[in-house]
């Protein structure tokens, strides 16, 4: 089921080495991505005061930054797949420190959206998509511990970046905050620096290679690669033209709509617990700090779940069985949620804020790992940029219809419940779905090795080699080794998938 | 008795907002007609503390304590007497009789800005006195944070005042060291503009110069006297904030330039593309071999799914 995980095809990844370095720089790209919109809102009071303007209105500068940081994720697609990685991080840093420095000098409230939300908004997307794309460039074997300790990056920033705008603030007030933000968002470019583009002069050879081996393998859906050109003549028309920038057809591929549906659903629920666990802790008598103290104890334990969950996830038992793990964590978010409303008391706080940093990291961790087990890590810088804009919407809308519910029942157990219920259904939906996918994939693999030994057989009958006869046809799991071997064969470079490869 | 009590009870609840807890009604059982009187009950239990009101008018207040026959072993009288900061106030010593298996001391005061204090009832059960405090003070601004406000030479700040309930009229001070100057909004060049809103009163500064780093009275005028709240204005230059902006510039500009350097000097060696794909092979090797179940090229482990 999970198919072309190498760059190239045959061209495979480090697992390491540079690669560290490389997660280093994503570590550092989505930390800033997701901890940087949240940690603005400390300047808000303050602006709101300058600027005369309500709260809501103040709190659009966040929502547009994450919604254009959501939204323009094909557009950061488009350039990954056309430029790589590296590029376009840089110039997403860059983009981000114009916004900020050109921020610092606003005069009306137009020009923060402007700068902070639209500007700032495009250099986050530019940061967010290549950092998830160049760990599946760079890993196979240790991506879940990769892109868990990447991931990490999100509750890590956030909890450095909220006391150190506090104090950018109590010292330069909110212009002089805005300036020296710049500058540190700039370390953006660095990270950039770190993502090295893996491909190198050798590889124009292999894609060649590669592509034969696509044609051998009988691939049914070509993916738009970096120097496959020649493989979009299959597509007619415009949509081939448009499937050499992002990859559409994606939308046939069973596996990427069942991502997309039940993620989409789940986002609903997903974040409004998190925006309301200190509300709800002042609505049950918590004093102001206890509340804080909460949020604190909620970003420790998601900062240590979300490698955790990588290293778990790598295991010989999980890994295989991704999906289930990440529906069990989508359905664990549920129940957490759900059971809330009985938590009364600080303890009880605490014990819920326990279990959903656990659930939250889990998610987190997971969230890219499984769509970049479904479709492979060539075709998951257009997967990702798909999915961000579809979702955010829902991460977008989440939160005020939480608030509409609480504002609407004075209550927030039905705010929890809601929630609650959105994320399990989705989680039970991601469960039974994978379920029938990987039977489904189970049914073509077995399909497409029948047809793959009855063409290498009778290839192998004309080169007329004794030795690999055919007893050994009927094991299915023998088949599989001996097409590995007769693999090994026949090329140069080795191929970590060979008949699961084209099985998008 | 119980009719003047209900009357009580209903008026407390009447009082639509403010800090004091206590109701006003200017009915005509005042003596003075126009000056508002507000009530305050308090019930003497086993944990009463002090009763605290914040004023901001001078008004008549009727305090009165109630106290349960349970805590003074039930005489059929008691006397009482008012204090004021401790001392017996004349006059105000009187024989309360016991009705409904309660004792009631209540005596209407007139509070202004000069009488403030701490006035007690106080019950005189042979050796032990019972008394409870009604602490009146005057109105005060909360603050709502110490910290200075921080704006830039030649950009405008806006310094902000809060305080329930709306006072008469607001003013503006600028304290020069010692010496309070009134802000004028007639001064030319205007750069100070004031905006009273209610509760709250804006003062903006345009234009401003280093010299405008102060701290800034801003009086809430009431009835009782003017209360009064203070906000720092602390103005920089675009000096200050550019001197970490430029080391951070430094620092990415110099760790970009090293790494790009470190990378083309690894690539000069040619050692990036040929010995990754050596080792890869071992890896791959092992991928499929050792660990099997580690990828998911392992048809075997999904069929068992």
């Amino acid at each position: 089921m999970p198919p072309a995980t190498t760059m190239d095809r045959g061209c495979p990844p480090p697992d390491g080495g540079w690669g560290w370095a490389v997660v280093f720089g994503s570590f550092i790209s989505i930390g800033f991505s997701y901890a940087f919109p949240k940690a603005l809102t400390i300047y808000f009071k303050e602006i709101q005061e300058y600027f005369s303007i309500s709260y809501s209105e103040i709190a659009w500068v966040s929502s547009i930054m994450l919604a254009t940081m959501y939204a323009g994720g094909p557009v950061s697609s488009i350039l990954v797949n056309r430029y790589g990685s590296r590029p376009v991080v840089i110039a997403g840093g860059i983009m981000c420190g114009i916004a900020m420095v050109a921020a610092s000098f606003g005069s009306t409230i137009m020009h923060l959206y402007l700068c902070i939300g639209v500007i700032g908004g495009f250099g986050l997307a530019f940061n967010l998509q290549p950092a998830l794309t160049i760990i599946g460039k760079y890993f196979l074997v240790r991506r879940p511990i990769a892109n868990g300790l990447a991931m990490a990056g999100s509750p890590v920033f956030l909890s450095t970046l909220a006391p150190l705008n506090q104090f950018l603030f109590d010292s330069f007030g909110w212009r002089g905050a805005f300036l020296i933000l710049g500058a540190i968002i700039l370390n953006c470019c660095v990270a950039g620096a770190l993502m090295r583009p893996i491909q190198v002069k050798p590889q124009v050879k292999r894609a060649e290679d590669c592509d034969k081996s696509d044609a051998e393998d009988g691939s049914s859906t070509p993916a738009a690669g970096l120097l496959s050109g020649q493989e979009q003549q299959r597509k007619s028309g415009c949509c081939g033209r448009i499937n050499t920038f992002i990859d559409l057809s994606l939308f046939k591929h069973r596996g990427f709509i069942i991502y997309l549906v039940g993620n989409v659903v789940m986002f609903f629920g997903f974040f409004a617990p998190v925006v309301f666990l200190a509300p709800y802790a002042k609505h049950l008598g918590v004093d102001e700090y206890s509340a804080a103290l909460l949020l604190s104890i909620f970003a420790i334990i998601d900062m240590v779940a979300r490698p955790g969950t990588g290293l778990f996830a790598n295991t010989k038992y999980i890994r295989p069985r991704i999906q289930y793990f990440f529906s069990f964590s989508v359905a664990c978010n549920g129940i957490c949620h759900i059971l809330c409303p009985q938590a009364t008391g600080f303890v009880g706080l605490v014990i819920y804020a326990i279990f959903f940093g656990v659930a939250f990291g889990m998610v987190s961790a997971l969230l890219f790992e499984v769509l970049m087990d479904l479709v492979g890590a060539h075709r998951f810088s257009s997967a990702v940029g798909l999915v961000t804009i579809i979702e955010c919407g829902p991460v977008l809308l989440g939160p005020p219809i939480s608030g509409a519910l609480v504002d609407v029942f004075k209550d927030y157990k039905y705010m929890y419940y809601a929630c609650g219920v959105m994320v399990l259904v989705s989680g039970i939906f991601l469960f039974i779905m994978n379920f029938y996918n990987y039977r489904m994939l189970d049914r073509e693999e077995k399909r497409k090795e029948e047809q793959e030994v009855a063409v290498n057989m009778s290839a192998k009958e004309m080169c007329s080699t004794v030795e690999k006869g055919n007893p050994r046809e009927e094991n299915g799991n023998e088949l599989e080794g001996k097409l590995e071997e007769l693999s090994f064969m026949e090329k140069d470079e080795s191929h970590t998938d060979d008949m699961p490869a084209e099985d998008t | 008795m119980l009719s003047v009590a209900v009357a009580q009870l209903v008026l407390l609840l009447l009082r639509p907002d403010g800090v004091a807890a206590d109701g006003t009604n200017s009915s005509n059982m005042t003596t003075d007609p126009g000056m508002p009187v507000t009530f305050k009950t308090v019930t003497i239990k086993e944990q009463s503390s002090e009763e605290r009101i914040e004023i901001w008018e001078p008004a008549y207040h009727d305090l009165s304590c109630t106290v349960a026959d349970t805590f003074v072993g039930k005489p059929d009288s008691m006397n009482g007497y008012w204090t004021k900061d401790g001392e017996e106030i004349n006059q105000t010593q009187v024989t309360i009789q016991k009705k409904i298996d309660q004792y009631h001391l209540q005596k209407r005061f007139y509070i202004n800005g000069s009488s403030l204090g701490n006035y007690s009832c106080v019950f005189m059960n042979g050796t032990k006195n019972i008394t409870r405090s009604f602490l009146i003070y005057a109105l005060s601004m909360k603050n709502k944070t110490d910290k200075p406000i921080v704006s830039y030479i030649g950009t405008s700040a806006v310094l902000t005042c809060n305080i329930k309930p709306m006072p008469l009229t607001w003013e503006w001070y600028k304290v020069n060291r010692t010496e309070k100057g009134m802000i004028n909004v007639t001064d030319s060049p205007p750069r100070y503009k004031t905006q009273m809103s209610g509760s709250e009163s804006r003062l903006t500064i345009e234009n401003l110069v280093e010299e405008d780093t102060d701290t800034y009275v801003c009086m809430a005028v009431y009835p009782i006297g003017p209360v009064q709240g203070e906000v720092t204005l602390r103005v920089l230059s675009f000096m200050e904030p550019l001197k970490p902006f430029l080391v951070v510039l430094v620092e990415v500009v110099l760790l970009v330039f090293l790494i790009l350097l470190c990378e083309c000097q690894g690539r000069r060696k040619g050692s990036t593309a040929v010995p990754e794909n050596g080792t890869h092979i071992d890896q791959t090797e092992n991928l499929r071999k050792e660990e099997p179940s580690g990828t998911e090229e392992t048809t075997a482990k999904r069929r068992k799914v």
